[in-house]
C-alpha cells in the first residue's frame, strides 16, 4: 500500500475504534452503572432494565459488538 | 450405580477425551506450538476463547459471587467480559498483523525499546500469576473434592494434567481441548441451573422469579 493509503486506511481504522470504544463504555458503564437507576424503572420480560444491561445486556453487546467489528 | 460411579465415569471419559485431543494434534513446529500453524477456524477459535472465559474461576467462584454480593457482583462478569472488548480492539488484530507470537515481542519490537519489552515481560508476569493463582486453587479444590486427597495434593494432580497436554499440543492442542471443553461446560452450565429452578419454582424457565436486586 502506499503512504495515502496507509494514511486513509489507519485514519478509517481509527474512526471504527471510537465508535466501538464508545459503544462500549455506553453500554457496560453508562447503562450498567451510571443510568442503572433511571433504567431500573422500566421493566422488561420480569427483569429491571438497569439490571439486565449489568448481568447480561452489557456482555450482549460486547458479542454483538465484536461480530460487527469483523464485519466494518 | 451409585453417584460416586457416575461422577468416576463422566469426569473419567472427559479426560480421556482431553487427552486424546491433545496426542491427537501434537505441535510439529514452533509455528504450531505458538499459533496453531494459523489454521484454526474462526468458530473453533471463538469457543475456544469462550471455553478460556468460563474457567475454573468463573464455574466455581464467579457463580458463588455474584449469588453472594447480588448486583455488585456484576462488576466481575462485566469487567472480565468487557477486557476482551479492549484486547480483540486493542491489541489482538496488530499483533496478528505483525507476525509476533508474544505480546512482550510485539510491544519490543514496535516500539524499538527494550525497556518496554521488559515492562511487558512484568505485566505479563503479574497478570499470568495472579490468573492461575486462582485457577490452580480451583483446580484444587475440584480434585480434592473428586479423588478425596488434600487440595494442596490435588493441585498437583491438576498441574501435572494440564503440563501434559499443553506440553505435548502447544496452542494447537489448548485450542481443540477448549473445543471440547467448551461444549462439556455449557452443558454442564445448563443442568444445575434447569434444575435449581425446577426445585425453586417449578418451571424450568422461571428462574427470573429468583433474581434478588
Amino acid at each position: 500500500m502506499s503512504n495515502h493509503n496507509l494514511q486513509n486506511y489507519w485514519k478509517k481504522n481509527l474512526q471504527y475504534l471510537v465508535i466501538l470504544l464508545a459503544v462500549w463504555f455506553l453500554c457496560s458503564y453508562g447503562a450498567g452503572i451510571i443510568f442503572k437507576d433511571a433504567l431500573n424503572s422500566v421493566k422488561i420480560g420480569g427483569f429491571k432494565l438497569g439490571f439486565w444491561f449489568a448481568q447480561q445486556g452489557s456482555c450482549t453487546s460486547f458479542v454483538i459488538h465484536h461480530i460487527s467489528s469483523m464485519y466494518i | 450405580m451409585d453417584v460416586k460411579t457416575w461422577t468416576y465415569l463422566i469426569v473419567g471419559i472427559t479426560f480421556a477425551l482431553y487427552i486424546g485431543i491433545a496426542i491427537w494434534s501434537r505441535a510439529g513446529s514452533t509455528k504450531e506450538f505458538y499459533v496453531a500453524g494459523g489454521g484454526v477456524s474462526p468458530l473453533a477459535n471463538g469457543m475456544a476463547t469462550a471455553a478460556d472465559w468460563m474457567s475454573a474461576a468463573s464455574f466455581i467462584s464467579m457463580a458463588g459471587l455474584i449469588s453472594f454480593m447480588g448486583y455488585d457482583g456484576a462488576v466481575y462478569l462485566m469487567g472480565w467480559t468487557g477486557g476482551y472488548v479492549l484486547l480483540a480492539l486493542l491489541l489482538a488484530p496488530y499483533l496478528r498483523k505483525f507476525g509476533k507470537f508474544t505480546v512482550p515481542d510485539f510491544i519490543g519490537d514496535r516500539y524499538y525499546s527494550n525497556t518496554a519489552r521488559t515492562v511487558a515481560v512484568i505485566c505479563a508476569l503479574i497478570v499470568s500469576f495472579t490468573y492461575v493463582a486462582g485457577q490452580m486453587r480451583g483446580v484444587g479444590v475440584v480434585f480434592s473434592r473428586f479423588l478425596e486427597v488434600s487440595i494442596e495434593m490435588g493441585v498437583v494432580i491438576g498441574m501435572i494434567i494440564v503440563l501434559f497436554y499443553a506440553v505435548l499440543g502447544g496452542m494447537k492442542g489448548i485450542t481443540y481441548t477448549q473445543v471440547a471443553q467448551y461444549c462439556v461446560l455449557i452443558f454442564a452450565y445448563m443442568v444445575p441451573a434447569i434444575f435449581i429452578s425446577i426445585a425453586l419454582t417449578g418451571n424450568a424457565f422461571r428462574n427470573w422469579d429468583l433474581v434478588v436486586y
